[in-house]
């Protein structure tokens, strides 16, 4: 189990974080915020790149700020790792399989079905600067994956990724054993969606709060509305937009709305229940 | 971690930047190493081989800042350590820590290649120089001025790396190249000149003095060799401690807290090996150094440092305790022929006098201003004096290097006092001492001994002499004519030819026949701060940069 407890972090004067804690077990979980709302600040104080300046990280009862067990469970993929461009895709997975301390014979007998897994053997012997953006995002997930880690932690894994890598990326975390503890922190709600047991909600250095996604959804139960566009005069009160889009009918738009209003309320999506819970509702 | 530092050099070896930069400047390096290969054997050819490799030493270390810092960026500020911060053990360290290695190949690789080019370059001459002290030389010459430098350029380079913008990281690395190199010694030089010798900046300038003084266009001593000063050797180590303190710093584990101690402390250790005294020959315009102080102190306008006074009585006997490691540490009991309530003695202002005791052990009260002490006896009758001072001269060096004190200089105290400075020839005066002035000298040093006093069977040097002078370096000796001996530097020129030592003594001893002298010792010398050719003694010569007299 990984439990962030009252992690506050500062730079210079300002609170990157403030108070946050939570609790993860098995799973895979959420990591849902706006940029700037200090995911990444968070992903490395439990990394331990960062030392919380109050509040502690700790992995079965052990502090991961402390060289121990935590590093040799963890995988990690930063937000940007593009190093060591020069190495053959191959070489690449056994340096980091050798970063890691993962047994030489192991890696060895491991890098095959990574490649394999990863959709790069025929890749292999090929340079990583050769690779698309896609593959060498893969990489990336490989090199984290790689010494069958305990908990894993990906930072805005899917970021600039076409909707084919994306998927891709989903199906390889689908695959991962179950009693993984995955984090994936992002801004995208439809990764969230395909992949997440729970979600961890996060506002400017806070943590709203820990949801199953139905209970996400369930925050904005009765608030959502899908009107016409033209229909937008109408509204009662202050409305937080979530989007616009046309159909067979024309322009439409889907908003939240704390006051009742006359049109039936929609059924919630995921990202209706983030919206509701993060702030800046108004729009008039 | 051997997989880990065999990837990052696999890394540096297929980067378009790296390896072919790397490889332009190994081979242009060995081109200029070997410029004076196969010259003829005239002039400083000898000597010249190490100095080219010398001069190589500010490329090099601008190079490797440069090459370390472009080679740390890959694997830096793009998630590399992110990743190595939090996977095996947090060993945020070892990617970087085979940069250094990988660096440290390349170091060795370019220190043994240069070895090579300055050993081949001096062997191809054939000269026989004793127990092979000066390949020795330069096999030391390369660890420090080679090696060395290009670790400390590597060290910087990572620490630059600290700097994700690259703007920034270059101004500073071009600061540094800036710092290191004889620029700053010229504006610390025009200072000098200008007359501000109260506002000397050279200690300043010399905080970033790593490189080896080739540079600067003065002619080195070939009986000293290339300056190997503890000193320098020390800079580079603080310099190399405190930036890894630097990098050890963000560490936040107990390991990385503790190296950042050890380094803290070696700085400091480090840093006062730098400022304590030490002899060495360094040519500079650096008014404290070897070509300029002594004009400095004695010519300045408006100093008048020379005094002349009897001191009314005679030293006749001087038996010395000497030891010679960073600078000349000597305990030097003196008789003298009448007991009296002041001595006047003379003695070169470098040596500092740390005490005086009569022979009963009496302390005496000594005020030293200058080249001049003055001793009051401490109550009774007086017939030996001990003083015990330790210093050195800028010009008269005594290190564990080489030693070049000359017996008509001050080294040793003298009766009354005496100008050693010719003001108007703008010269250090020879002072010889009584020919029958007893000597017994118990010296303390780590090389070979060059002096005109026998050596008896307990290892001391004692007889009569007119100024005892002892030289150590890359000497050797030849006996000629009637117990005529000749010390020379076997690098210099007119001795390494073929048949030159031969002539030089026929010629040589054809002079002193004239001169009506045998028994004679030639001591071929440096020429430092001097208009003479040479200066003739009782039993000694000393002749400088030529063995002919």
């Amino acid at each position: 189990m990984l439990e962030v407890k009252d992690v506050v972090k500062k730079f210079r004067r300002r609170t990157v974080l403030d108070g946050i804690s939570f609790c993860m077990d098995r799973g895979t979980y959420g990591l849902l915020g706006a940029n700037g709302a200090g995911k990444t600040t968070l992903i490395r104080c439990i990394t331990g790149l960062y030392r919380p300046d109050s509040g502690t990280v700790s992995w079965n009862g052990e502090d991961t700020g402390r060289p121990g067990k935590f590093q040799d469970s963890l995988g990690y993929l930063p937000q940007r790792l593009d190093a060591l461009k020069d190495l053959k895709v191959r070489e690449y997975l056994r340096y980091f399989a050798e970063l890691k301390g993962v047994d030489p014979v192991l890696a060895k007998k491991e890098i095959p079905e990574m490649l394999a897994l990863l959709g790069l053997e025929e890749k292999a012997g090929s340079r990583v600067c050769s690779l698309s953006g896609g593959m060498i995002r893969r990489l990336g997930i490989g090199q984290a994956l790689m010494g069958r880690p305990e908990i894993l932690i990906f930072d805005e894994p899917t970021a600039g990724l076409d909707p084919e890598e994306r998927l891709r990326f989903k199906n390889i975390i689908a695959g991962l054993p179950e009693d993984t503890i995955t984090l994936i922190s992002t801004h995208i709600v439809s990764d969230i969606e395909a992949l997440c047991d729970k979600v961890i909600v996060m506002e400017k250095g806070r943590v709203k709060g820990v949801f199953s996604q139905e209970e996400l959804c369930r925050q904005a139960e009765g608030k959502v509305y899908d009107i016409a566009a033209g229909q937008m005069g109408d509204i009662l009160g202050s409305y937080r937009l979530v989007r616009e889009y046309r159909d067979d009918s024309g322009g439409r738009i889907r908003f939240l709305s704390g006051e009742p209003q006359r049109w039936k309320p929609e059924t919630p999506a995921l990202e209706d229940g983030y919206l509701w819970m993060v702030s800046e509702r108004s729009t008039t | 971690m051997l997989r880990i530092l065999k990837n990052t050099i696999t890394v540096y070896a297929r980067s378009a930047l790296l390896l072919p930069s790397t490889m332009i400047l190994y081979l242009y390096s060995i081109h200029f190493a070997v410029q004076y290969h196969g010259y003829p054997l005239e002039g400083s050819v000898l000597t010249a081989q190490l100095r080219q490799v010398l001069q190589l030493s500010l490329y090099l270390f601008v190079a490797v800042v440069f090459l370390s810092y472009e080679f740390s960026m890959k694997f830096r500020h793009n998630g590399m350590d992110e990743v190595a911060a939090g996977t095996g053990l947090g060993k945020k360290g070892i990617p970087l820590a085979c940069v250094f290695l990988t660096m440290t190949l390349w170091s060795l690789v370019f220190t043994v290649t240069l070895a090579i080019c300055a050993v081949s370059g001096y062997l191809h001459y054939g000269i026989r120089d004793p127990g092979r002290e000066y390949i020795i030389h330069i096999l030391q010459n390369a660890a420090v001025n080679v090696f060395l430098v290009m670790e400390l350029g590597i060290l910087a380079g990572l620490l630059f790396s600290k700097i994700r913008n690259r703007i920034p990281a270059y101004a500073g690395m071009m600061l540094i190249a800036y710092l290191v190199s004889p620029y700053p010694e010229r504006i610390a030089d025009a200072q000098c000149m200008a007359g501000n010798l109260e506002h000397n900046i050279f200690p300043l300038v010399e905080l970033f003095g790593i490189l080896p003084s080739v540079r600067t266009g003065f002619d080195a001593n070939p009986a000293f060799g290339e300056s190997l000063s503890p000193a320098r050797i020390s800079l580079i180590f603080f310099w190399s401690a405190a930036i890894l303190f630097l990098l050890c710093l963000p560490v936040r584990r107990r390991a990385g807290r503790l190296w950042a101690g050890v380094c803290v402390a070696a700085a400091a250790i480090c840093f006062g090996s730098y400022a304590a005294p030490v002899s060495d020959v360094n040519m500079d315009s650096n008014p404290d150094h070897t070509m300029a102080h002594d004009q400095y102190y004695y010519e300045f306008p408006g100093t008048a440092r020379t005094k002349k006074a009897a001191g009314g009585y005679e030293i006749t006997a001087y038996d010395m305790d000497l030891e010679i490691r960073r600078v000349l540490e000597a305990d030097i009991m003196m008789d003298v022929d009448r007991s009296m309530e002041e001595y006047k003695m003379t003695l070169y202002h470098g040596y500092r006098v740390e005490g005086a005791w009569d022979q009963d052990g009496r302390e005496m009260d000594v005020t030293q201003d200058g080249d001049y002490l003055s001793i009051k006896a401490g109550g009774g009758d007086v017939s030996r004096i001990r003083l015990s001072y330790s210093g050195y001269s800028a010009a008269y060096y005594s290190n564990s290097q080489g030693i070049y004190l000359p017996g008509d200089f001050a080294w040793y105290p003298r009766a009354g006092y005496i100008p050693l400075h010719d003001d108007e020839k703008m010269a250090m005066r020879s002072c010889f001492v009584d020919a029958d002035t007893g000597f017994c000298m118990d010296i303390s040093y780590g090389g070979e001994i060059h002096t005109n006093l026998e050596e008896g069977e307990d290892g001391s040097y004692a007889g009569t002499c007119d100024g005892p002078t002892i030289l150590a370096g890359f000497y050797k000796e030849k006996e000629f004519g009637d117990g005529n001996r000749l010390v020379y530097c076997y690098l210099n020129a007119e001795c390494y030819a073929e048949g030159g030592l031969d002539e030089i003594c026929r010629e040589d001893e054809k002079a002193l026949e004239e001169m009506g002298k045998e028994g004679v010792t030639i001591f071929m010398v440096p020429n430092v701060n001097q208009m003479r050719n040479r200066d003739v003694g009782e039993r000694q010569i000393l002749v400088r940069n030529s063995p002919w007299i």
